[in-house]
């Protein structure tokens, strides 16, 4: 895969956690997920851009547009 | 505890549940009148954020996003409820938003788009704040404005092709414009050539743009 594919693969990914955690329905006090982990969530990110790979065994499509 | 991926207002058997959610859990459908929330059941709380459960519960929401009959709110990650009392009490006392948001996402998808500032204007800059501060400061604006202005189109150019826009927070010094926008799939390469246009009209500007995502950006009315 090119650097450029796996560039957009990684933006693609960032975007989706930004959509995970800055975006839909809250609920009220019931989030699981307190703010502190949010560190934590990034951490796992890293881990996670490193294998791509993996999200796409899982059955997961990276949405990624290329305007190029 | 029960973990919620998102609110349809389609009838629970058309709905596309997944064979696995989050830790591995089988989704299914609570009812509520025209509201169907798909949850699934874990002894214990999910505390951990790991990406494979931020996988689990986007492909649930991809999935259920995909579905024929249409829309879905996706729930922030990490929602999750006591009881299943609580999930229909939810339902219920948010019944008309969540009916009013649904009709608007009904058959549309979301799509991100950043738009940056590239290049190192520095050297410029520190010849201009030798020369006087004055100049220092048109430069600076000109720069600004130039790649600004462009990303300003971008953006009206692509907020009339979508039924809603939302701005979202800029994270980066660099960054003009992070916004979603509410879109028919149809429109999808519209947006793609529009953002190809702008990037082409100036070597300072660049552009990402993702999707097609599910709606997370727009369960809630305009603020």
């Amino acid at each position: 895969m090119s650097d450029e594919l796996l560039r957009q693969r990684d933006v693609a990914l960032v975007d989706l956690v930004d959509r995970l955690l800055a975006g839909g329905v809250v609920i009220g006090g019931d989030l699981t997920l307190a703010l502190a982990d949010v560190d934590l969530v990034y951490v796992s990110l890293r881990a996670l851009v490193t294998s791509v790979a993996t999200a796409e065994e899982m059955g997961l499509t990276l949405p990624a547009m290329s305007a190029r | 505890m029960i973990w919620l991926y998102g609110i349809c207002d389609q009838p629970a058997e058309a709905l596309p549940l997944p064979a696995a959610g989050v830790a591995g859990a089988e989704p299914r459908a609570v009812v509520e009148g025209p509201l169907t929330a798909v949850v699934s059941d874990h002894e214990h709380d999910l505390r951990e954020p790991a990406a494979e459960s931020m996988i689990a519960h986007a492909r649930v929401v991809e999935q259920l996003a995909g579905g024929d009959a249409g829309g879905v709110l996706p729930a922030r990650f990490g929602s999750s409820l006591e009881t299943e009392q609580a999930v229909h009490e939810l339902l219920r006392d948010r019944r008309e938003r969540f009916l009013a948001r649904l009709a608007c996402v009904h058959g549309r998808v979301e799509v991100g788009v950043r738009a940056m500032r590239l290049g190192a204007a520095e050297p410029e800059h520190a010849e201009a704040a030798r020369s006087s501060g004055r100049d220092y400061l048109l430069a600076k604006l000109r720069e600004r404005g130039e790649a600004g202005r462009l990303a300003d189109e971008l953006d009206r150019r692509l907020t009339a092709l979508s039924r809603e826009r939302r701005l979202l927070l800029l994270r980066q010094p660099r960054e003009l414009l992070r916004a979603a926008y509410l879109v028919e799939p149809s429109a999808v390469e519209a947006v793609q050539r529009e953002v190809a246009r702008s990037e082409q009209r100036s070597d300072e500007l660049a552009v990402l743009c993702t999707g097609p995502w599910p709606p997370y950006s727009f369960v809630e009315e305009e603020r």
